[in-house]
C-alpha cells in the first residue's frame, strides 16, 4: 500500500495482542481484524525443551 | 507421531471411553476411601487451616456445626484451630466438591461408578443456592437444611436409586449429560436439563420405592426447585472418568484442575498426582444486586473438574442462554468454546453442540499446548463472599492463572528429559 493510498483510502488495521486496540478501533467505525494471538507462558528456553522433548527441532 | 503425542492419544480414548454411572448413595464415613473421624475433606489443593479463605472457613464452621463437634460458631473455630481436624482435598479421596467442596462424615454423598475400570467417585446432595454451606454459610438455616437433606431427602433418593439400578444396572450419566448439552445446558453453571432428565429418570423409581410415603412429595419439589441439583453428580462423573485414564508415563493432559479459595492447583495424567499451584484468580464475574467487586472471593472449588472433562466453559457454545447469568454475548460463548479447541487434545465424539453444527467439545487439555499457545482455560463459575457466612455473591468467566502451568511444564520437562 503506498502512502497515498493510506491517505485516500485509510488503514486497514490487522490487530494481535491486547483486545482493547481492537475495541478502541471498534467505537471509531474503523474497520479492523482481530487476532487471538497471546505471547508463550514460559521463557523460549523452556519452549525450546518442550519442543524438543515434542521431538521437533530445534535452532 | 512422538511420545508425547501417542501417551496423550491414550489419555484421550481412555477418557472418552469412560462410562459414569450412578450406583448408590451412601454416608460420606461409610463410602469414601480412608474417611478417618474428625476428617473434613475440601476443594482444591492441599490447604491448613491458618491458609483458608473466609468461605473455606465458613464451610468449615458450618460442618463442625452440623456434625455437633462444637455449639456455636466461635467454638468451631477455636475447635479446628486447635488442630482437631485432618484436612485432606476431597481429590486424594476420589471425591469432588463444588465451591468449599466440605464433606464431612455424615453428610450423604452420591456413588458414581465407571463401568470399564471399576474405579468409584463420590459427591454430596447439591442444597441449592445462595446460603448453602458450599457457600460459606453456616447459619442455622444452612444446618436445618443439611439435617433435612439427611433425615429425609436422602432415604427417599437412595430408595428410588437403588430400585432404578436394580432395574437397570446404573444411570448412565455419559448419555444424559450427552442430551443435555443439546437442551442449552454447558454442566457447570446450568445444569438445567441435566437436573430435569435425572428427575425424569429416577421418579418413577422413587413412587415404586417409596409411593406411600409422605415425604415423597416434598423431595420431589426440592429436587424439582434446585437447578443445580445436577452438578454434584456430574462433578464425581468427570472425576471418576478422569481418574479412569490414570498415570500414562508420558502424557501432559491434565487430570484435575481445583481451587480452595486461596490456591489454585493442577495435575498431569505423566506427573504421578503431583499437584503444581499458584494463587487462585481474582473472578470478575456478574454480580448479584447489593454486592461489588471488594465482596468477592479468590476462586474456589472443584468444579473445575467440569471444564477438565471438556465441559463448562469449553461447552459455552451450546449454553446460549447461559450469559443471561454469568454475562457476555452468545457469540462470546461460541468464541471462549472455539478458543479452548487450540489447548485440547481432541474432540468428544459423545458430546457434542448443536450450534457448532455438532462439533465434539473441545477436551483433554494439554499443558504444552496452554504453555506454548499463552491461552489458560477458562471456567464458568460462581463466585462466593470473600467473608466467611455471607454467601454466594455472583457467577462468570474466570481465566485460570498461568503460573501453575508454568511450574508443572519445567516440571515435566525435568522429568521427562532425562
Amino acid at each position: 500500500m503506498s502512502f497515498k493510498d493510506l491517505l485516500d483510502n485509510g488503514p486497514k488495521v490487522v490487530n494481535l495482542g491486547m483486545e482493547r486496540f481492537y475495541l478502541d478501533l471498534q467505537d471509531q467505525e474503523v474497520p479492523a481484524v482481530k487476532v487471538n494471538w497471546r505471547p508463550p507462558l514460559a521463557k523460549s528456553s523452556l519452549m525450546d525443551k518442550l519442543r524438543k522433548l515434542r521431538g521437533e527441532e530445534v535452532e | 507421531m512422538n511420545s508425547i503425542e501417542m501417551a496423550n492419544s491414550i489419555t484421550f480414548e481412555r477418557l472418552l471411553k469412560a462410562e459414569p454411572h450412578i450406583v448408590d448413595l451412601g454416608m460420606a464415613k461409610d463410602v469414601i476411601p480412608d474417611f478417618k473421624e474428625k476428617m473434613i475433606l475440601h476443594a482444591g489443593p492441599p490447604i491448613t487451616w491458618d491458609r483458608m479463605s473466609g468461605p473455606m472457613i465458613g464451610a468449615v464452621t458450618g460442618a463442625i456445626l452440623y456434625e455437633g463437634w462444637a455449639e456455636t460458631p466461635e467454638k468451631a473455630r477455636e475447635f479446628a484451630s486447635k488442630g482437631n481436624i485432618s484436612f485432606e482435598p476431597c481429590h486424594h479421596h476420589n471425591a469432588v466438591g463444588p465451591m468449599a467442596g466440605i464433606i464431612s462424615p455424615n453428610l450423604p454423598v452420591w456413588i458414581i461408578e465407571e463401568k470399564n475400570s471399576g474405579k468409584r467417585s463420590y459427591a454430596t446432595l447439591n442444597e441449592g443456592l445462595g446460603k448453602v454451606l458450599r457457600m460459606g454459610a453456616f447459619s442455622e438455616e444452612v444446618i436445618e437444611r443439611l439435617n433435612w437433606m439427611r433425615e429425609v431427602l436422602y432415604p427417599v433418593l437412595r430408595s428410588g436409586v437403588r430400585k432404578f439400578v436394580n432395574d437397570n444396572g446404573g444411570l448412565n450419566l455419559k448419555s444424559l449429560i450427552s442430551q443435555s448439552l443439546h437442551m442449552g445446558d454447558e454442566l457447570h453453571n446450568r445444569n438445567r436439563a441435566a437436573t430435569s432428565l435425572l428427575i425424569r429418570t429416577l421418579v418413577p423409581s422413587m413412587i415404586d420405592a417409596e409411593g406411600s410415603n409422605p415425604d415423597l412429595s416434598r423431595v420431589v419439589k426440592f429436587v424439582a426447585g434446585n437447578d443445580h441439583f445436577f452438578l454434584n453428580p456430574g462433578m464425581a462423573a468427570a472425576k471418576v472418568s478422569l481418574d479412569s485414564v490414570g498415570y500414562v508415563e508420558g502424557s501432559s493432559m491434565l487430570t484435575i484442575m481445583a481451587r480452595n479459595g486461596t490456591d489454585f492447583g493442577i495435575q498431569i495424567a505423566g506427573m504421578k498426582n503431583k499437584w503444581f499451584t499458584c494463587q487462585a484468580a481474582l473472578p470478575d464475574v456478574l454480580l448479584f444486586p447489593g454486592f461489588t467487586r471488594e465482596d468477592v472471593n479468590r476462586d474456589i472449588g472443584d468444579s473445575a473438574i467440569m471444564e477438565t472433562y471438556g465441559l463448562g466453559g469449553f461447552a459455552l457454545a451450546a449454553a446460549p442462554a447461559i450469559v443471561q447469568f454469568v454475562g457476555g454475548t452468545p457469540q462470546d460463548a461460541v468464541n471462549y468454546t472455539k478458543e479452548m479447541y487450540e489447548i485440547c487434545i481432541g474432540e468428544n465424539k459423545h458430546f457434542t453442540i448443536p450450534a457448532l453444527n455438532f462439533r465434539g467439545t473441545p477436551t483433554g487439555i494439554d499443558l504444552i499446548r496452554v504453555v506454548e499457545t499463552g491461552i489458560t482455560p477458562i471456567l464458568d463459575t460462581g463466585a462466593a463472599h470473600r467473608e466467611a457466612g455471607k454467601g454466594q455473591v455472583g457467577a462468570g468467566i474466570v481465566r485460570m492463572p498461568s503460573e501453575a502451568f508454568v511450574k508443572a511444564a519445567e516440571a515435566f520437562v525435568e522429568e521427562y528429559s532425562k
